[in-house]
């Protein structure tokens, strides 16, 4: 069982935890990974696993109660839930070593902005992958000599971004070639440690992505900077000013094609300036669920 | 020999007064060092939303250094999953205290909401047990001061009282 899951079936509870490792024990290994672990009050636990959901039952539906929900993000936070009030006010909480957890309850609203979260009804628990090998591909195409050109990776959720985002930062930033990288890592999802403990990349971690780029450029003199989930207008403003000094920008966005990207005002803006080389459509195929990449050159639409 | 036989019994009669008075005494004063605790959470968790763990290591307080509970409490450290560490702790610490029932299961109560929900959520429900040890501080410190006396009058009286008897 990788050590990814392993330790986070320590924190959940221990009938949840035993019915994930008979289902991890019954797979084949091709499939034997979870990307995410959902906990459902008083409604049936599932794990997101091979491109499908599997609720868990082995003779009887797993169930959660209010008690064992509320004592696993107890648990997952170190008894701490306060120090990640900000971030539950927006639905999540990010832990160390990648993983984040979004938290579900009854919202406590005043003037349409959220102010806390009571009666915890859902966690799920998205589990990081640190995966190795996985960009040479991507990173043939957009390295030239000593150039890096700008790309934005898109996909629908779940089939990759953040951990092939995570490989292209770890690769650019290790070796005998290695840049100076700056990584925007909102929401904590990118670094985790077995995968960066000989690189050089600069993290900035939980901060906004817009002030996160300006900061980076101005004071890391980066020479790439990558962020995750990119699409509000903050970020487009500080990606177009970002864009005077030169620095290429390693990006995603959630998207099913290119066309659907571009249609955004946010993101057209940014393809408008030039700011990406290439738009590159990411999928997990054959039976190894390695990436495929489709690469979209946007010179050539210039042209 | 009765002078001395007298003379012991006045003095362990004596010593069973102030050693009933110190207990009163101790009470009073583990009431306050939680009060204080209860107190520098509320600010840790207002000011800075402190990680639960980091409170602990940086509050320093005499008595709750001398009955266990703050090593109890950084001794959960070392575990594997850090999870309900201050009621693991006071269960450790509670044969030495000489608090009463009732403070004893505000405190409990209190290591069964810290760091379970929002820093919203845990200042007001901090709000009310800061209040309720505040009482029950009051109260323990009203007795040890009333108490303290009566037992050593008592121990006093009843030694002296033997102690003439026997002579």
């Amino acid at each position: 069982m990788e050590q990814e899951i392993k330790k986070i079936l320590m924190y959940l509870p221990r009938h949840t935890a035993e019915k994930i490792s008979a289902l991890l024990a019954s797979e084949p290994s091709s499939t034997r990974y979870i990307t995410e672990i959902r906990l459902h009050c008083r409604r049936p636990t599932s794990v997101s696993m091979g491109g499908r959901n599997i609720l868990l039952f082995s003779g009887e539906t797993d169930i959660c109660t209010y008690e064992e929900i509320a004592s696993t993000l107890a648990k997952l936070t170190e008894d701490s839930v306060h120090t990640y009030s900000e971030t539950l006010k927006e639905g999540f909480i990010s832990l160390e070593g990648g993983y984040r957890v979004g938290v579900c309850g009854s919202a406590n609203t005043a003037d349409e902005r959220i102010k806390g979260l009571y009666d915890l009804t859902s966690l799920c628990i998205r589990i990081p992958r640190a995966v190795t090998g996985v960009d040479g591909a991507f990173i043939s195409k957009i390295c030239r000599q000593n150039i890096i050109d700008s790309a934005l990776i898109f996909s629908p959720p779940g089939v990759g971004k953040t951990t092939l985002v995570r490989a292209v930062a770890a690769s650019l930033s290790s070796g005998t070639s290695a840049r100076r990288v700056s990584v925007i890592d909102t929401r904590r999802e990118i670094y985790i440690y077995d995968m960066f403990k000989n690189s050089i990349a600069d993290f900035l971690s939980g901060y906004p992505r817009a002030a996160g780029i300006e900061i980076a450029t101005r004071t890391l003199a980066p020479e790439a900077v990558i962020c995750d989930e990119i699409g509000g207008a903050d970020e487009a403003r500080a990606i177009l000013s970002a864009q005077n000094t030169g620095v290429p920008l390693i990006a995603t966005a959630h998207g099913d094609s290119a066309a659907d990207i571009a249609r955004r005002p946010n993101i057209k803006a940014l393809l408008d300036a030039g700011v990406f080389r290439y738009l590159v459509g990411i999928r997990r195929g054959g039976r190894d669920g390695k990436f495929e990449f489709d690469f979209t050159d946007t010179r050539d639409n210039e042209r | 020999m009765k002078l001395a036989g007298g003379a012991i019994i006045f003095v362990f009669s004596v010593l069973v007064g102030l050693i009933l008075g110190e207990r009163k005494r101790n009470a009073s004063r583990e009431c306050a060092a939680f009060l204080e605790l209860f107190r520098y959470v509320r600010g840790q968790i207002s000011c800075f939303d402190t990680p639960t763990k980091l409170i602990w290591r940086n509050f320093e307080n005499a008595v709750l250094e001398k009955n266990g509970f703050l090593k109890a409490l950084a001794d959960a450290e070392s575990e594997e999953i850090y999870f309900d560490a201050f009621s693991r702790a006071f269960d450790v610490t509670e044969p030495s205290l000489s608090m009463s029932g009732e403070a004893e299961n505000l405190i409990r109560s209190f290591g069964g909401v810290i760091g379970k929900s929002s820093s919203e959520e845990q200042l007001s429900v901090i709000d009310r047990y800061i209040s309720q040890m505040s009482e029950i501080y009051e109260k323990a410190k009203a007795e040890a001061d009333r108490d303290g006396k009566l037992y050593l009058t008592m121990g006093f009286s009843i030694g002296a009282a033997i102690f003439i008897l026997l002579l």
